[in-house]
């Protein structure tokens, strides 16, 4: 038996909880071992250790100890009681096969104990010359000896300067473990004691004790310098410690400051799972690889095992930083999904294996598990996680001369084998639902999630276009991905594809809030312009999709606010203004200031001065910005002009109820779909689709914009389009007659003279250099998005449109500029202009 | 001082000895240290070879092991034992009346008995007493 005594000069050193640490350690690793408390005025291994503590009601009242026991035995051990009534037997983990027993003090803090204690001290005095006062102690130690036969034998020493915690080191111990904090305090007590300690009186057969300084609660900055670190140094040169960088230099033992562990009091010593693991934890492993060289190998073991696993764990539960965006990434796994430490039936009930961490999906079903293990026991885990169907990865972390290798091993859903896979990233619990195949995620899967309605991988798919993009702007001196134009490309086009409109929005929102970020939050050094990350979100990824995602999604966009707060991304609205017509585009700001006026005006005819807050400005700016463009059921004016002649021709009747018996009729072709369709094929065969008034309308008035979403529907069949690319192409037209009525030149004015006809009546006739000027802008807006499709669909519509609508075919080669220019003048009115390029117009 | 003296006080600390023993006093154990200086007095005056010194002698012992004094009591014994001139009777005699008091910490502590000698206990006992834990007071 090994008697090992730990020792603190000083309190609150964590010495209890190194004893329960050691004591279990060594009781996992098959040892018998004893923890002894002879910390009789302040008991608390029984705590550390949780057995039969007041607290508990659960657990049944403790009544023996080594207090009551040497109270029985102060005169005379001729018939002692047995030594079990004084025992705690603990229970260790099935399969390890050792023993721990606890001898507490007694049943502290119960009134019993500290009875015993007074009995003990009237009784027993340590100090008799006769040895009456020291025999029961050693008698006790003797029969632990002889009867329990165990391995090690844990003594929790009193702190401070006592006969019972010197005897403990001096009489008892065969190692002494000092902890001590690094202070001067601390120093210098331990070292007043360890070399007394060195001097003192020993049963014979007994030798020095070995003394192993530790210093707890650890920290980065203990004193390198000073005296308290000359205490430290001579400390070490009394006892052992580590080797501190070779050339026979050692250093005290260290145990760092933990909160987690420390706290918490968690007795971890000898476990393996991933949880446990921690600096104090890690700490622990390498004092006791020192305290008992025979168990040094196990203890290494446990600490890798440890180590690969925690890492594991910590990359399982640890959301992922990307390079330069900050948001997007799947959910990591939830501490709750993982379990630690499982064995797993198979599926067949015959075999089962222990899994190091298993992570279940949303039924509980195991998804993934880890294991620590040998390389050459690879094929073997493989082997027996097949038969676990729902199991689809596989990670084996064994030891490699570089630290740990780690290979995984996936599944695609259906399959039997696993295959090995690149991936070094673990899995996360969405990506078993997102992809077959977890091992080999790619854009295109996650994009084709997207399209199937996983509107959670926006962040992800948005992130990794983010990637794709952002070597674009970087120094050369900066490490970082390849620019990927290609890929970031593919993503666009990938997004733009999306059919759901709740996607679509989804797209357009987090698009807009990682282009709203700074350029300081991304660490992007933009080289054109100094602008971030997020401007080149902006223009790059959010105003693209903004015209070539199906426009419903851009109205829903434009509908939905976040917060009251919000104000919506109009890079779209400015690729179209101002990138492709010259002109600014800042409904916001100039709302802004009417609402400011508006307020201001308010206020003061209510003779109030102070202004509460701009709550109420914003509020009236949301209302200006509300519903700009809209999908419309109703009968497009044209249909109803139509209606109305063919009801009566000459305008004989009340022009109202002509009016009304015209929107009737209107609305039944509008629901016979047959009827509506062969309307439409006539006005295609007279060239006669208008956008105006047809397909959409622009009210100039109030800026609104509707899509005649029934019209639209019926007529892309016979255009032979598909609905959502017919749409998107109006919605673009009308938005470039928008722009050149709305928006702004230099001089801060708007094109009022530039606008579509007004319904009101059947004569009012489209500007054709207006529309000539819209359509020529729409061409090169779709064909900055290169979107094939609406490309496409713009050339088939306007072939079917009147003439105005078919010269930018002839003034394509135009330089912008020139346009543009033509634009500012066609803005100032209505009048007559030639258009560069063509004839004059109007 | 005279042998007459010396017999007269020792008697008179016998009788008090045992009367404080009997009442379980925590004097006794310093009353029968006097005892023993008394009778270690009367072995230096009168010789082994008389009856009266044998007595002394045998007391002296027997009364520092009541005082508790262990190593006191070995001491005496060894040195009345090495004398010259000594009876073998009183050698015998005082050697057994140290065994019977180790034989009673060995009945008494049956695991020390096993591991330890009680005379490596006393002294570490009487260590501990002179020089405090851990020996810091050496």
């Amino acid at each position: 038996m090994e008697t090992f005594a730990f020792y603190s000069y000083k309190g609150g050193v964590g010495r209890s909880l190194l004893v329960a640490n050691t004591a279990r350690f060594l009781g996992m690793l098959g040892k018998r071992v004893l923890a002894l408390d002879l910390d009789f005025e302040a008991p608390g291994l029984h705590y550390k250790l949780k057995v039969g503590g007041p607290s508990d009601p659960a657990e049944p009242a403790m009544s023996g100890g080594a207090v009551p026991y040497l109270v029985a035995t102060a005169r005379t051990a001729k018939n002692p009681p047995p030594l079990r009534e004084h025992l705690v037997e603990l229970a260790l983990p099935e399969g390890s096969g050792g023993w721990l027993g606890l001898m507490p003090a007694g049943p502290a803090p119960r009134r019993e104990y500290w009875a015993a204690l007074k009995q003990l001290r009237e009784r027993l005095h340590f100090d008799d010359p006769s040895g009456k006062g020291l025999a029961p102690l050693l008698d006790l130690h003797g029969r632990i000896q002889d009867e329990l036969k165990p391995d090690y034998l844990l003594i929790d020493a009193r702190t401070g300067v006592t006969e019972l915690g010197g005897l403990a080191t001096t009489a008892l111990a065969d190692c002494v473990v000092c902890l001590l904090v690094a202070n001067q305090e601390s120093v210098d007590g331990t070292l007043a004691i360890v070399e007394a300690l060195k001097g003192s009186a020993r049963l014979p057969g007994r030798g020095l004790p070995r003394i192993v300084p530790v210093i707890a609660r650890a920290t980065g900055d203990t004193a390198k310098e000073g005296r308290t670190a000359e205490g430290i140094r001579r400390l070490v040169e009394f006892g052992e410690g580590p080797d501190a960088g070779g050339k026979g230099k050692r250093e005290a033992f260290a145990l760092p400051h933990d909160s987690l562990l420390g706290a918490t009091d968690r007795v971890v010593g000898g476990e393996q799972k991933a949880s446990t693991f921690s600096p104090l934890h890690e700490a622990y492993l390498e004092l006791f690889q020192h305290l008992f060289p025979q168990a040094r190998k196990r203890a290494e073991e446990v600490l890798r095992r440890l180590k690969g696993v925690a890492d594991l764990r910590e990359d399982l539960t640890q959301r992922r930083r990307r390079r330069f965006s900050s948001q997007g990434g799947f959910d990591p796994w939830p501490e709750s999904a993982i379990e630690e430490g499982v064995v797993l039936v198979c599926d067949d009930s015959k075999n089962s294996r222990y899994a190091d961490l298993v992570c279940r999906g949303a039924r509980g079903e195991p998804l993934m598990v880890a294991e620590y293990t040998a390389e050459e026991q690879e094929s073997d885990a493989l082997h027996c996680w097949k038969q676990h169907r729902s199991v689809r990865c596989v990670v084996l972390v064994h030891r490699s001369q570089y630290g740990y290798a780690r290979k995984t091993y996936y599944r695609a859903r259906g399959w039997d084998d696993f295959q090995p896979s690149d991936r070094y990233e673990l899995p996360f619990p969405r990506e078993f639902e997102v992809f077959s195949d977890p091992g080999h995620p790619s854009v295109g899967g996650m994009l084709d999630a997207l399209h199937r309605g996983h509107a959670e991988l926006v962040p992800q798919v948005v992130a990794e276009w983010q990637e794709c993009m952002a070597a674009l702007g970087m120094g050369m001196h900066r490490p970082g991905p390849s620019w990927r134009p290609v890929e970031a490309r593919r993503i666009l086009d990938g997004l733009a594809a999306t059919e759901n409109v709740e996607v679509g929005v989804r797209i357009l929102q987090h698009a807009a809030r990682v282009s709203s970020r700074g350029p300081d939050s991304d660490h992007f050094d933009d080289r054109h312009g100094g602008s971030g990350l997020g401007a080149l979100t902006e223009g790059e990824l959010f105003a693209p999709l903004f015209w070539r995602l199906p426009p419903e999604t851009a109205i829903k966009y434009l509908d939905s606010p976040d917060s009251p707060w919000w104000t919506p991304c109009l890079a779209g609205h400015r690729l179209l203004a101002e990138e492709m017509m010259g002109l600014r585009y800042d409904p916001v700001k100039g709302a802004l200031r009417q609402a400011q006026s508006f307020a201001a005006q308010v206020l003061h005819d209510e003779g109030e001065e102070d202004h509460e807050d701009d709550r109420a400005l914003h509020r009236i700016h949301r209302q200006l910005h509300d519903s700009r463009t809209c999908l419309c059921e109703e009968p497009p004016p044209i249909l109803l002009w139509d209606r109305a002649l063919r009801e009566d021709r000459y305008w004989s009747g009340d022009p109202e109820q002509i009016g009304d018996k015209a929107r009737e009729k209107a609305k039944v072709l509008m629901g016979a779909a047959s009827q509506l369709r062969a309307w439409l094929r006539g006005r295609i065969a007279r060239g006669a689709l208008n956008t105006g008034n047809l397909l959409a309308r622009y009210d100039p008035s109030s800026g609104r914009i509707d899509l005649y979403t029934g019209i639209l529907d019926a007529l892309a069949p016979s255009l032979g389009l598909h609905p959502r690319y017919l749409k998107s192409v109006v919605f673009v037209q009308l938005s470039a007659l928008a722009m050149g009525h709305q928006a702004r030149d230099l001089d801060g004015q708007p094109g009022f003279g530039f606008a579509v006809a007004s319904p009101a009546g059947p004569f009012d006739k489209e500007s054709p250099v207006h529309i000539a000027l819209s359509q020529y802008f729409t061409f090169r807006l779709i064909e900055r998005l290169g979107d094939a499709n609406l490309m496409g669909a713009f050339e088939k519509l306007s072939d079917n449109q009147p003439e105005p609508y078919r010269t930018w075919r002839k003034m394509r080669h135009i330089p912008i500029e020139q346009m543009r220019t033509a634009l500012l003048r066609a803005r100032l009115s209505e009048a007559a202009i030639e258009l560069p390029g063509g004839e004059p117009m109007g | 001082m005279t042998i007459e003296t010396l017999n007269a006080l020792v008697s008179g600390a016998i009788w008090r000895a045992e009367q404080l023993d009997e009442l379980g006093a925590d004097t006794a154990a310093s009353a029968w240290k006097e005892v023993s200086q008394l009778e270690e007095e009367i072995a230096k005056i009168v010789p082994a070879k008389e009856a009266e010194g044998r007595i002394a002698r045998r007391g002296a012992v027997r009364a520092a092991l009541k005082a508790n004094d262990h190593l006191r009591a070995r001491d005496l014994a060894e040195r009345y034992a090495a004398d010259n001139g000594v009876p073998r009777a009183l050698r015998n005699e005082l050697r057994n009346i140290l065994r019977a008091d180790a034989d009673e910490l060995s009945e008494e502590f049956p695991f020390v008995a096993k591991h330890y000698k009680p005379n490596d206990i006393r002294k570490l006992a009487n260590r501990l007493q002179e020089c405090g834990p851990f020996n810091l007071v050496a």
